[in-house]
């Protein structure tokens, strides 16, 4: 069954090869994403219990944070792809390249929920390159110069993260196999993470969480960031949104609490200042950014690094709440950037500044939009609110405190410029000479519609409260990350 | 073996790890993407070389299979690909643009490569002759392929800068991690082959679109 998530996709991109025509490839890849997600629910129901599903020993399985990882990502498959058959009716690209669109996007896919499945860490090394690699493609899809010179940035500066990476994983094998053991999964890392090498697990930690932290966009390594989010599709912006919030800090806290075991090795403190420093950084990006697009960007860099730094701080409850973190935000997200899209359809400008009194022209995509945009702020009554609240709390209770002000300051500057910035868009007056005012009204596909309001059940339910099992199931996640505890 | 071979083998690998930290420096000079390319080929190469020798020192056969590997996917394929994917006069011989003076660049990379050492000092407790050859130099061929990057402007000589980081890395990797799983050898060749293939592509369609200028002919034009 585990095998099934990653077979899924490759037969929908099979299915598409063979000539199937375009409305087919759409339909497909979403039906093979909704099994998916299916597949890692009950994979989770599991999973929860605290014991890995192992499909091979040693190679290929998930444990509970594993499997959350993956509901998270198949979840966001499953709108982007809706969306995105909508996205694409409105371009007027040859059907041809918009059927490379739905194979590549598979490919990713496939590449994407390997990440969370694999236990040998080369493995999954290889696993989030390729995820860049099938990204390529999608992000310049336009194929303007702009598209082109973003997808280029994207590759080159993610690339790079991955092989200074692979010189991390590389030392940190070395230390393994100087403390003894030769087989590189997870578990051994754990097992062997007592006698590890200080100064080594170290020099590696820190390689790996700047190789990876590239490809998050952990500030100051986003110099791709801006322009691939300017450029690529809505529906790609919430999938890398995904990756960058959600797979990667699985990666890099999954590590944390291994290598933190190694007596002397500085592990937290490389986490908590770049946490800090992307939180803070990005907040004040916001602040000063003139595109919606990057601004919601930017609030996956400040997530990416709240999630960071709640995950480094010494207590289970902060552990608790960083997983809950990346549950809200993996599910607001691509809402936001589906809202965002829909707005686009509307506005046709992607500059703040162009874009004003959409609630005037188009009272339900300017309430969605706000919305969507409140909830990426963090206010209440959604599903961020409670878990920054709750990273807040698990914080100040904590030896970190400082850490957990500064956090707090920085969401406050970040709650600020974004309900600024969307409410100059939503509100404010459409402009007098603006003639698009009177352009006759847009018809929103309807698979973008559906995309968005399946997207946005779970921000609307996990903000009012946490069901049983999730809590139960979360508390299985923390217990598989906390464990690294001395 | 004998104490003289033992010898003469770490004579052998110290100065390969020479020759490979010369290429580093020689992928900042080269003026033509042929040439870097060369310099690359030449370099993955020395890297097969010291997996052999490094194989005979640690008695690892792993260290041959990964020195074939090399050969394979860098010497051989990697030229190939790229000679397929790239249009001819985006490999044609002109003089490449560089942000930075060539002597200047140098004097840069002799700066890294004093910093790499410094780097790699606290990890050489209780080591062996041949990590104390190759993780430097491999440390040190790391950061200036980091710093070669930011450098270049054209297209294939940045890629081929990214793909000597990965050299790079590997050097030190045989050295420090002679048993490092195969399937982490192969999967690092399988990226560096994808990598090759996805920016090749990519950067015949900046090149193709950047020849002309009308942007209404040029959906017609994309085709991968």
């Amino acid at each position: 069954m585990v095998w099934a998530i990653l077979i899924l996709p490759l037969v929908a991109i099979a299915i598409t090869a063979a000539g199937a025509p375009l409305g087919l490839a759409g339909w497909i890849s979403v039906l093979a994403a909704l099994a998916d997600v299916v597949i890692a629910g009950i994979l989770a129901g599991e999973a929860s219990h605290g014991r890995a599903v192992i499909a091979i020993p040693h190679w290929v399985g998930v444990d509970a944070f594993g499997s959350l990882i993956l509901l998270l990502e198949t979840f966001g498959a499953l709108t982007a792809l809706l969306f995105s058959i909508g996205f694409l009716s409105q371009l007027s690209t040859p059907a041809d390249r918009k059927r490379r669109y739905f194979i590549w996007f598979n490919l990713f896919l496939t590449a994407l929920y390997a990440v969370p499945m694999l236990r040998e860490i080369a493995l999954v090394w290889l696993a989030l390159t390729l995820t860049t690699l099938f990204s390529v493609f999608l992000v310049s899809f336009e194929r303007t110069p702009a598209a082109l010179e973003a997808g280029w940035k994207y590759a080159i500066l993610t690339t790079l993260g991955a092989a200074i990476a692979i010189l991390g994983v590389l030392l940190l094998y070395w230390a393994e196999s100087r403390a003894g053991f030769t087989a590189f999964t997870w578990r051994q890392l754990a097992a062997s993470a007592p006698k590890l090498s200080p100064a080594i697990v170290s020099i590696a930690f820190l390689l790996i969480l700047i190789g990876f932290g590239t490809k998050a966009a952990l500030i100051p390594f986003h110099a791709w960031l801006p322009d691939t989010y300017s450029r690529a599709p809505f529906p790609i912006c919430a999938m890398l949104s995904i990756l960058e919030s959600a797979a990667i800090p699985y990666v890099l806290l999954h590590l944390a609490a291994t290598i933190r075991l190694a007596p002397g090795a500085r592990v937290d403190q490389w986490l908590i200042f770049f946490g800090l420093v992307s939180a803070g950084g990005a907040a004040l990006l916001i602040i000063q950014t003139h595109e919606y697009k990057r601004l919601f960007a930017y609030s996956t860099i400040e997530n990416t690094g709240i999630i960071l730094t709640a995950g480094a701080m010494t207590s289970t409850a902060a552990h608790h709440a960083a997983i809950w973190q990346i549950i809200s935000h993996s599910f607001t997200k691509p809402l936001v950037f589906y809202a965002a899209g829909i707005m686009f359809m509307l506005v046709g400008k992607l500059r703040i500044s162009e874009v004003r009194g959409v609630l005037s022209r188009s009272p339900w995509i300017g309430s969605v939009m706000m919305a969507a945009g409140l909830a990426i702020a963090g206010a209440p009554p959604f599903a961020i609110f409670l878990s920054e609240l709750a990273i807040l709390k698990a914080g100040l209770a904590g030896p970190q405190m400082w850490a957990a002000v500064l956090l707090s300051s920085f969401m406050i500057i970040s709650f600020c410029a974004i309900t600024y910035h969307l409410f100059r868009m939503v509100l404010g007056s459409a402009d007098a000479n603006d003639t698009a005012a009177d352009a006759p009204p847009v018809t929103i596909p309807r698979s973008c519609i559906i995309a968005l309001t399946v997207a946005a059940i779970p921000v609307v339910v996990l903000g009012c409260y946490v069901p049983a099992p999730l809590a139960h199931w979360l508390a299985a996640a923390t217990a598989s990350l906390g464990s690294g505890r001395p | 073996m004998t104490p003289d071979k033992v010898a003469w083998i770490h004579e052998l690998i110290l100065l390969v790890a020479g020759f490979f930290l010369l290429c580093s420096f020689g992928l900042i000079a080269a003026s033509q993407v042929m040439g870097c390319l060369r310099v690359y080929v030449i370099q993955s190469l020395l890297l097969a070389a010291s997996a052999v020798l490094l194989g005979i020192d640690y008695h690892s056969a792993d260290l041959w299979i990964v020195a074939a590997i090399a050969i394979v996917a860098k010497a051989v394929l990697i030229p190939f690909l790229l000679r397929r994917t790239a249009r001819h006069d985006m490999i044609a011989r002109r003089e490449l643009q560089q942000a930075i003076s060539v002597p200047m660049s140098l004097l840069i990379a002799l700066a890294l490569t004093v910093l790499a050492y410094y780097i790699v000092d606290p990890m050489m407790d209780h080591t062996s002759r041949s990590v104390h050859a190759n993780l430097p130099i491999g440390f040190a061929a790391v950061l200036i392929a980091i710093y070669t990057i930011t450098v270049r402007r054209e297209a294939l000589p940045q890629m081929l800068s990214l793909l000597a980081i990965e050299n790079g890395a590997f050097f030190a990797g045989i050295a420090i991690a002679p048993n490092f799983p195969l399937i982490g050898e192969l999967a690092a060749a399988f990226d560096v082959l994808m990598v090759v293939l996805t920016l090749g592509v990519l950067s015949t369609q900046i090149h193709r679109l950047s020849g002309s200028t009308e942007v209404g002919t040029l959906s017609e034009l994309m085709e991968d």
